[in-house]
């Protein structure tokens, strides 16, 4: 044995050492993982049944995330290496569909917005190599559908003539409908020194039987000098695929220039709505007192929303888009501890909206029935480590999913 | 017995041995006598596989060369097999180690005979003595066969006679040896069988004890004979 | 087996003393540049302190904190370790090659042995690892005492949080200690592949001679073609397998690439080796 002693000592040297360092390099990120719960405060506990927040919470300087649903928190970071090669970190709405329709999803961007679901049919568009093109002035739009059915899956290809040699076209939404499809995208064209540069919202609708464009309609457009002090936002939800949007409601604003150390002056905010069904747009004028709040609108089915939070409490401002008319306006009252870095989240979705602030000792999750403006459900998101002081402080919750 | 049977080998597109047939019989010693350059080593190397042949086939008692056969058959070659910078009992130790036929009071008788220091760093030693803790390495594995490349070749005078005086101690006895030598004089008169080479193919494999008896010829006149033709 | 081990034990033995001088230089520097630049970091903090009449607070407001990089990205800090894979990297071909070349032929006395040569070329494998394992292990413990030695001479106040247990905090070490244990195994395998490789590569020029050479260049290149393949595939195919498919496929093709290098070695050392 004497022998071989320095191969033992080696070998005794290299064990001891490098699994000490995974034990405790295991331990420590432990340490540092957090885990929180829903506790149910009032309300039918189905209701947050399918519910799964996706948060945040800082470390080290380290951003982590984590998903909060009723059986707990996970931190999908901390997979093991064989778990993240089975499931890697798609965004969530889509890691559904690449377990039920794995060959479907092959090859595809896991972008939601580039998604449309229905109860029969899964469509997945998109503009290949991006929308941009060197050469021809046509850029080619693969359009894939799936049967959910059948399981059956067509897909076709269609050229669309492009009046400029685009860098980059996004795809911001898709509409299905009476055998229609509209694609929402903003295109992109960056300056040189032949051309300005510029940014255009398109609405491309495709016939899908006979498969050729219907329509190229552009929705805005933002020219280079303009660019950097005009703005195009979309408002609705991109990280979602299952309802159908009937309307697209985007608003285009344009600044004076910006003068040293002052806010952004806004010279013209104009909100506009999109009907897919009609294929038109047309403007929606706003009350004076809403305005401020224009940015946070969100627009759910045939209704727009309009939160406005004071120190009181919410109140949702609606408007209903058919029936043009602003309707009485929901309200709920709670007070929060939230200062304004630190806004409340708010998600409309199937009928209900939900609404997490911060209190004294965690997260408050409140979700009310749209149609009849009643609590129906109130938790607490509350850290389960309680010695962690600063657990409860750093937790940001980024999205809200119902999954089904 | 080793049998070399019509092996042929190339190196490139020189054919270095040519059709080689001899065999070496257990109890014997038998020389492979040629000038440098005809084969002899890498017949030797081949027996231990320690080169490729194109064709033909050796055999040592009926079977092909595998990794058992390295405790029955050795091979030492004219350079020394161990680490110049162990020293002589390590090196001991390191056979002793490997080999189940390692010998380690015959190694020490060695050592003894040849009046060497156990302690000493191989690469510290004399050419002479180098060339002795060689065949010491070799002499001490309790094998059937033993192959021996030029043993003689750029040593001392005294240290020659000293390993001379080995081939016919019972060192060797019953055990089967192959030698090479490009100057026979030195052993002329301890082997037993003689296979003449040149350019890569053997011109006369002969028993010196027959030729002696029945043509009344020295090794030495058989070379005359076979070389001058 | 036990010949097996006994080889791999002589060849540690053989390379133990440079091993010894690898291990000495890198602590030796190491130690001395962690001690060296906490120092000179001190002195200067100390200086400006004292010229601006600055509280340790105030300092760190306006001058920010140590951070263990800085150390970590010295010379001191990494010449040793470049210059030990320097070092084994050429121990890679050194292993075989020492055997041949010299006044000695030891290469005789390796294939001579009563035991499956490939067990040579195993024992050599298995030392180039535990070389190298070796080192990545001293060096955890190494960091450790340095990080010792700069809390002895900054004061914790004056530096910033630094742990070799948070994830790729320093960009050499994400290479050398992957975040789980195995990314470890799995890196460190693929190490072990490519020598595998190189030492085929290495016995097919010993085989063939100057025509090895090419041999041995066109295997090697082969090898990294055939492992490559699947991410070659994957580049060609944006985003058509899914991670999972894409890992077995390396892992096949990882398994044949080794697969063959053992295979070849085995042939070569057994039918047509030279020495």
């Amino acid at each position: 044995m004497k022998k071989y002693w320095k191969t033992i000592s080696i070998c005794f040297f290299i064990v001891v050492f490098i699994s000490s360092y995974y034990i405790q390099k295991t331990a420590m990120a432990s340490k540092n993982d957090r885990s929180y719960k829903i506790e149910t405060i009032s309300g039918n506990k189905e209701e947050i049944e399918n519910l799964i927040l996706q948060t945040s919470y800082q470390s080290n300087d380290l951003y982590h995330m984590l998903y909060i649903s009723k059986d707990g928190s996970t931190n999908p970071n901390n997979q093991s290496f064989f778990r993240d090669l089975m499931a890697p970190n798609e965004p969530m709405i889509l890691r559904k569909y690449i377990e039920e329709h794995r060959n479907f999803m092959r090859g595809k961007e896991f972008d939601p917005r580039k998604y449309f679901e229905d109860k029969s049919r899964l469509i997945y568009t998109t503009f290949l190599d991006d929308g941009r093109k060197e050469a021809s002035n046509v850029v080619t739009l693969q359009i894939d559908a799936l049967d959910k059915i059948t399981n059956d899956s067509s897909s076709f290809k269609i050229d669309i003539p492009v009046k400029a040699s685009y860098d980059w076209i996004n795809v911001n939404d898709v509409y299905v409908g009476n055998g229609k499809i509209n694609i929402l995208t903003t295109n992109y064209l960056s300056a040189n020194y032949l051309i300005k540069g510029r940014e255009e919202l398109h609405v491309y609708s495709i016939d899908e039987n006979k498969k050729e464009l219907v329509k190229d309609a552009i929705l805005a457009e933002l020219v280079s000098e303009e660019r950097g002090t005009s703005s195009l936002r979309i408002f609705n939800e991109y990280n979602t695929t299952t309802q159908n949007e009937n309307y697209y409601l985007y608003m285009v604003e344009k600044y004076s220039d910006r003068k040293e150390d002052t806010e952004l002056e806004v010279i013209s905010s104009q909100i506009y709505l999109y009907n897919n069904a009609k294929n038109e747009a047309e403007e929606l004028t706003m009350p004076e007192e809403l305005k401020p709040y224009r940015k946070s609108m969100l627009i759910h089915k045939e209704t727009i929303y309009i939160p406005v939070y004071s120190a009181n409490g919410l109140t949702l401002n609606r408007y209903h888009i058919e029936k043009k008319q602003w309707d009485e306006p929901l309200t709920l009252q709670y007070s929060s501890i939230a200062n304004e870095n630190d806004a409340p989240y708010l998600r409309i979705a199937e009928g209900k909206f939900y609404l997490v602030y911060r209190v004294s000792d965690g997260q408050w999750l409140s979700i009310v029935d749209l149609r009849t403006g009643g609590l129906i459900y109130e938790g607490k998101i509350i850290s389960e480590d309680k010695k962690n002081q600063e657990a409860d402080s750093s937790l940001r919750i980024e999205q809200l999913y119902t999954m089904h | 017995m080793i049998e070399v049977k019509n092996v042929n080998k190339k190196y490139g597109r020189k054919q270095v041995l040519k059709d080689i047939s001899f065999t070496a019989e257990k109890g014997e010693i038998t020389c492979l006598i040629g000038i440098n350059g005809v084969g002899k080593t890498t017949i030797m190397k081949a027996i231990m596989a320690l080169t490729p042949i194109n064709s033909g086939e050796i055999l040592m008692d009926g079977e092909k060369i595998t990794k058992k056969s390295f405790e029955k058959i050795t091979f030492i070659p004219d350079t020394i097999t161990m680490l110049p910078q162990m020293k002589i009992n390590e090196a001991f130790a390191f056979m002793a180690d490997f080999y189940k036929s390692w010998n380690p009071q015959r190694a020490e008788e060695l050592l003894q005979f040849f009046k060497l220091d156990p302690n000493e760093r191989i690469a510290n030693l004399s050419k002479g003595n180098t060339a002795k803790v060689n065949m010491l390495l070799g002499l001490s594995l309790d094998v059937d066969y033993l192959l021996m490349d030029e043993p003689f070749s750029g040593i001392d005078i005294f240290s020659r006679e000293q390993i001379a005086e080995v081939f016919t101690s019972h060192l060797i006895e019953e055990r089967g040896v192959i030698i090479t030598t490009h100057e026979i004089s030195d052993i002329e008169h301890l082997i037993d069988k003689a296979v003449l080479m040149d350019d890569g193919a053997v011109l006369r494999e002969f028993s010196v004890e027959e030729v002696r008896e029945n043509e009344g010829k020295s090794v030495v006149d058989v070379m005359r004979e076979v070389y001058r033709a | 087996m036990k010949n097996y081990l006994k080889l791999v034990n002589f060849e540690v033995n053989r390379f133990f003393k440079l091993y010894l001088i690898l291990i000495g230089l890198t602590m030796l520097s190491q130690l001395i540049g962690a001690g060296i630049i906490s120092q000179t970091y001190m002195k200067n903090a100390k200086q400006l302190m004292a010229e601006n009449q600055l509280s340790m607070n105030q300092y760190v407001e306006q001058y920010g904190t140590f951070s263990f990089d800085r150390f970590t990205d010295s010379e001191w800090f990494l010449l040793p370790i470049f210059f030990c894979i320097a070092m084994l990297m050429i121990y890679v071909f050194f292993i075989w090659y020492r055997d041949w070349f010299g006044k000695n032929t030891f290469i005789y006395r390796l294939f001579m042995l009563p035991t499956e040569r490939i067990a040579i070329y195993f024992a050599k494998l298995t030392t180039i690892m535990l070389l190298v394992l070796g080192l990545i292990a001293l060096q955890i413990l190494l960091i450790l005492m340095e990080k010792q030695i700069v809390n002895k001479i900054i004061p914790i106040d004056l530096q910033s949080n630094f742990s070799i247990y948070a994830s790729s905090t320093l960009n050499m070490w994400r290479w050398l200690y992957p975040t789980s244990f195995t990314e470890f195994i799995l890196v460190y395998a693929l190490g072990l592949l490519f020598v595998a490789v190189i030492f085929t590569a290495i016995l097919i020029e010993r085989s063939y001679g100057l025509k090895g050479i090419f041999y041995a260049i066109f295997y090697g290149l082969l090898s990294l073609g055939v492992f490559f393949a699947p991410i070659l595939l994957v580049n060609v195919y944006t985003n058509y397998f899914y991670p999972l498919e894409i890992f077995l496929m390396v892992l096949v093709t990882s398994m044949i690439v080794l697969g063959s290098a053992i295979w070849i070695a085995n042939h070569l050392l057994k039918y047509k080796i030279r020495v």
